[in-house]
């Protein structure tokens, strides 16, 4: 008994050489589980920030024959506009839009299609809703721990902004909406035009069955108009021809 | 003292300084981590040495020399109109200050002078007009302020290789240097302190040195992952200078990482051997 009490901050050699190597295993266990919501963050912001420098990536492993294209979308157009205009219908797989609302920092690329290669890398636009700006529903959805993490902070008559290739639109919140996964209602077509954004309900594990976003109305429309010809034609004799 | 006490106080010691041992490597995560957050937050040193190493005014140069090259037979402007006024140095300048305007969260318009481009452009127009005798109409004058409103937005995303702009539209940079005038230093501070202290509680070489080896390894063994996978370098950005800056500072942090945790690998692992020879010398001198 005494020399145990006296080896008792001893432990057996094994012991003393596992003890740091389990020690450090379920740091790591931690640091793991604490990890993911950051890292996807991390990568959420980094997909952000590069998303009009990527190019063209294709997926292999992934679905078949899908070629991811970003593009660069100016949101800082200061030309002519009209409110009539034309939508330009991009191939699935491509970036064709950047959907922002200041009020709770979402600014992300969109893609026309959807899928888990594309919902990794930005929102996804349904194809078979309506384009931008185009008569009807544009219905758009993202993963709940990326880009929509805030969609639900989202409230009546806050602003939406969506710029495209062919214009700039604005949309403003009219209503706050929760539906099951099965239910199609908020998806469908519609006599008027809005935009229709949603996503998953968070849960900590598995997906959930719910989902939340909200429906906006098109407040403005404003179509790019092509610069108009520059100079005029001109030849001179032995000269340059100038466009 | 009974020797089911004597086990029991053991038993829960032991516990004790494990349970130490662990806090102790979340503390050290925390410093190096809150340490680099504020190394990159604090200044924009990082990312203007960055633009030096990788010689970043010289892939922009390039890129709009071609850029402008292949527009003239569009646009029918030479590239030597603007490629005359920005020159690498011009460039490098351009970059840095917008670095630092965007970590001062102070945008304005006009922090890049645009003078010169300004200038040429308007030099090479009018000289066009006389030489062909175009009258300067209403025409004329738009297509001049287009031209210069097109170049002076094509300069600032070319120079703008940290994507910052994008980051700001986007409430990402203003989350992130607010975290850096405060939070940032705190936590630094707080983990520090509580490092000291869980040092001091932990007096024996053995758990201290625990929670270093723990700490080392969870720093070095992603980190070595990371560089030995060649996961930066696979990044897929067009443009050459935003590709060589990015994965420039990446690379400098993961090796800053990557030291930080061998240090803390060895320190612990030293530690931790010395303390079980001499435990093991102890046991032996005893018998």
């Amino acid at each position: 008994m005494r020399k145990f009490a006296e080896n008792r901050g001893n432990l057996p050699l094994i012991a003393q050489i596992l003890l740091p190597v389990l020690v450090t295993f379920l740091c790591a266990g931690i640091v793991l589980l604490c990890g993911i919501r950051p890292f996807e963050k991390v990568q959420t912001y980094l997909r952000v920030a590069f998303m009009d420098s990527s190019g063209t990536s294709t997926v292999s492993g992934g679905t078949p024959g899908l070629q991811i294209v970003e593009t660069e979308i100016d949101t800082d157009y200061d030309g002519e506009t009209s409110t009539e205009g034309a939508a330009v219908i991009p191939r699935y797989g491509s970036q064709y839009a950047i959907i922002e609302a200041k009020s709770i920092e979402l600014y992300a690329p969109v893609y026309w299609g959807g899928g888990a290669e594309l919902l990794e890398r930005g929102a996804c636009q349904t194809p078979a809703s309506a384009a931008f700006g185009s008569a009807g529903n544009s219905v758009v959805s993202a993963h709940v721990n990326t880009f929509f993490q805030r969609l639900d902070d989202l409230q009546t008559g806050e602003i939406v902004t969506v710029y495209t290739s062919y214009g700039k639109f604005t949309y403003e919140v009219t209503e706050e909406i929760a539906f099951d996964a099965s239910d199609k209602s908020y998806l469908k077509k519609t006599e008027d035009d809005r935009l229709t954004m949603y996503t998953c309900e968070m849960q900590l594990f598995g997906s959930s069955k719910k989902r939340v976003g909200v429906v906006c109305k098109l407040t403005d429309r404003a179509y790019y108009i092509d610069a108009d010809t520059q100079m005029t034609q001109q030849t001179t004799e032995g000269g340059t021809t100038v466009s | 003292m009974s020797a089911a006490k004597t086990t029991k106080q053991g038993v829960g010691r032991l516990l004790l300084r494990i349970v130490f041992s662990i806090l102790l490597t979340f503390t050290i995560l925390g410093t190096v981590g809150f340490g680099i957050g504020a190394y990159v937050l604090h200044s924009p040193t990082l990312l203007l040495s960055q633009i030096d190493k990788q010689d970043a005014a010289k892939k922009v140069h390039d890129a709009l020399q071609q850029k402008y090259a292949l527009a003239y037979h569009t646009t029918a402007v030479p590239s030597e109109v603007y490629m005359d006024v920005l020159t690498e140095e011009w460039l490098e300048t351009a970059m840095k200050t917008y670095v630092k305007e965007n970590y001062s969260l102070n945008k304005t318009s006009d922090a890049i002078d645009f003078t010169a481009l300004q200038e040429s452009i308007t030099t090479y127009f009018e000289t066009y007009a006389e030489e062909n005798a175009y009258a300067k109409d209403e025409t004329y004058t738009e297509k001049l302020e287009e031209t210069i409103s097109d170049a002076e937005k094509t300069v600032n995303s070319a120079i703008d290789v940290f994507h910052l702009n994008t980051m700001y539209r986007a409430g990402i940079l203003q989350k992130f240097l607010n975290l850096g005038t405060f939070q940032v230093w705190i936590g630094l501070i707080g983990c520090g302190v509580l490092t000291a202290v869980l040092l001091l509680l932990l007096h024996r070489m053995y758990f201290a040195g625990m929670g270093l080896f723990a700490a080392g390894v969870l720093l070095t063994v992603p980190s070595l992952v990371v560089w030995a996978g060649g996961y930066i370098s696979r990044f897929a950005l067009k443009d050459a200078a935003v590709y060589a800056v990015f994965t420039g500072t990446m690379y400098h942090l993961l090796y800053l990482l990557l030291g930080i945790g061998i240090i803390l690998f060895v320190i612990g692992l030293v530690l931790t051997g010395i303390a079980i020879v001499r435990s093991r010398k102890r046991e032996t001198a005893k018998a």
